[in-house]
């Protein structure tokens, strides 16, 4: 039971339907991709009532504009762009229940770098190799396996679950959530680091500056890889590696002394020296960052990485909790 | 088992590698553990990438019963029990494939052969000839989708990358680079030295498995002519 659900009026240059990834085929060097920041991604659906793990829109900063084809239940989250109906903005991080026709704009700038739509049932999308995420590189998945273009209509699944038609019938008396949660602050700049499988490949001296350095997201990055400029280069004692696999946030050395952070749709292998890796709990905020916006790593132990991961997805669960256990 | 390092690639994935050179032995070692790991399942894995001497191990660190310090050394732990098992039913990486890939090696194809004959001293004929002698073992796919990264060559074709990648080669390309020799699945920007052109596709995202090729397969190049090249299934040889 497919029914369209917006219309795209204007898009903005990269706008993709991305779920949690693409599990099983690394393998064969097809990216897990994914939405790059997935943290936002699940609070989005989770918010509505969706499974976390559900097809959203991935919004690069951007002007974009939405008409709504039926009455919708749906979720903003992320930055980058604050999103207003019929004229009015409207908050981030809420469950919103908006009617058919209204017109969504994207326009006004905010912090951040990327806004996530979720809609009540998940976006219906083109499954390649069990996920509906956007492949851009081999063109599939997702919508046709591209970015979304002017002129193009979304549909959506299923019929809503008794949790969104409760949460739907409540915000229609206009009633708002108050969740209190602890949102990411976009102008850090902190993302915490682990040493990387070829740490030792540096130089004791660019090990010394991997905290004190301040670093630029180039213009060419994408969600395929940031990368990053510096005054001070790094060096490294060796370049001399096997190729071996390389993962979400592994930080590459090239022999020019650049740092590559392998984000969403990162390569299955490579060859450069792996010399840190930004923890996993930190990887939202990185995708968050846009080209010319400054960062400064923090290095950070394995056990310290995994407890913030932990932390943040026990907030996701705490949140999905108590949405179920909502009494309305 | 042979002796292997085990450590975090990152909090959902753990890196086991067996000595720091390039031989078949060392990958089968690789293909070895995969297979082990894959057959005997833990709670919270995911899945594996093997390398030419190291195997990624996937996991979702919220499956995992802490037992330990970090998450990661209790996966960790687990491995190493998997791999110093007495396993007696798997005793070869298993799994291979033989494929035999047709190539052209005309000279419409095999853009770089002058330079390489120049450059190995070898007649062209000569180094197709040695190309297509040799039955090679897939290390690894990656860097883009479905590249097959296979060896070993014979030595007089070692050589080395090109100084300028070409900014685009085309789909089905044979070429070769240090002691190795690959093929790439689409186009995409390319530093190795291109000696023809197979009609197979090596990545069909329209195919419920979309690739023709997998880590442990062994490849052997059989020579077509041009008017071969062409007759073969020719609306589904180039992307």
């Amino acid at each position: 039971m497919h029914k369209p659900i917006i219309h795209i009026e204007q898009c903005g240059f990269l706008t993709t339907l991305q779920d949690a990834g693409r599990n099983n085929y690394l393998q064969y060097g097809i990216s897990k991709g994914g939405a790059i920041d997935m943290y936002a991604a699940k609070l989005a659906n989770i918010l509505i009532g969706n499974n976390e793990e559900a097809a959203v829109l991935e919004i690069t900063q951007s002007p974009h504009r939405f008409r709504l084809l039926k009455d919708s239940l749906i979720a903003f989250v992320g930055g980058g762009l604050q999103p207003a109906i019929n004229n009015q903005p409207v908050s981030l991080h809420q469950p919103l229940f908006i009617k058919k026709d209204s017109v969504i704009e994207l326009k006004k700038q905010l912090p951040g770098f990327r806004l996530y739509m979720a809609v009540a049932g998940g976006f219906e999308a083109e499954k390649f190799l069990n996920s509906s995420s956007t492949d851009l590189l081999i063109k599939a998945g997702g919508f046709e396996g591209r970015a979304l273009k002017k002129e193009d209509t979304l549909e959506t699944n299923a019929a809503s679950t008794s949790l969104q038609q409760q949460l739907a019938a409540v915000l229609k008396t206009s009633t708002k959530f108050k969740f209190n949660l602890t949102e990411l602050n976009f102008q850090e700049q902190t993302i915490r680091v682990m040493q990387g499988v070829e740490w030792n490949c540096l130089t004791t001296d660019s090990q010394q500056k991997i905290n004190t350095t301040a670093f630029t997201v180039s213009p060419q990055s994408n969600r395929m890889g940031y990368r990053l400029k510096s005054e001070t280069l790094l060096t490294a004692q060796s370049f001399d590696i096997i190729s071996s696999p390389v993962t979400q946030g592994t930080v590459q050395l090239t022999s020019s002394g650049e740092l590559i952070v392998l984000m969403a749709d990162a390569q299955t292998v490579g060859g450069y020296p792996r010399v840190l890796q930004v923890i996993a709990a930190d990887l939202p905020l990185l995708a968050q960052k846009k080209p010319g916006d400054l960062i400064q790593f923090d290095i950070v132990s394995l056990q310290e990485a995994e407890d913030a991961f932990l932390k943040q997805q026990s907030a996701l669960k705490h949140l999905k909790t108590r949405l179920n256990n909502m009494s309305v | 088992m042979t002796e292997c390092t085990i450590i975090s690639l990152s909090e959902s994935a753990l890196l086991i590698s067996f000595g720091n050179e390039i031989n078949l032995q060392l990958h089968d070692e690789v293909m070895k553990a995969k297979k082990l790991i894959e057959e005997m399942k833990f709670e919270g894995f995911i899945e594996t990438v093997p390398a030419y001497n190291s195997l990624a191990v996937y996991y979702n660190p919220l499956l995992i019963e802490q037992k330990e310090k970090t998450i990661a050394l209790t996966v960790e732990k687990k491995i190493r029990e998997i791999l110093n098992g007495n396993n007696p039913t798997i005793k070869q990486s298993g799994n291979q494939t033989q494929m035999i890939i047709p190539v052209c090696y005309d000279d419409e194809f095999g853009i770089d052969l002058d330079e390489l004959s120049q450059a190995l001293q070898l007649s062209k004929e000569e180094i197709i000839q040695l190309h297509s002698s040799r039955t090679y073992k897939v290390f690894m796919t990656g860097f883009t989708p479905g590249f097959p990264y296979m060896g070993i060559l014979d030595e007089k074709l070692i050589t080395k990358r090109k100084t300028q990648p070409r900014l685009k080669v085309d789909a089905g390309a044979v070429a070769i680079a240090g002691n190795q020799t690959g093929i790439y699945p689409s186009a995409t920007p390319g530093g190795w030295n291109i000696i023809g052109r197979t009609p197979l596709k090596l990545l069909d995202t329209t195919k419920a498995n979309p690739f023709l090729l997998k880590a442990g397969d062994e490849v052997k190049f059989e020579v077509i002519t041009k008017d071969e090249f062409e007759n073969y299934a020719p609306s589904d040889a180039l992307v």
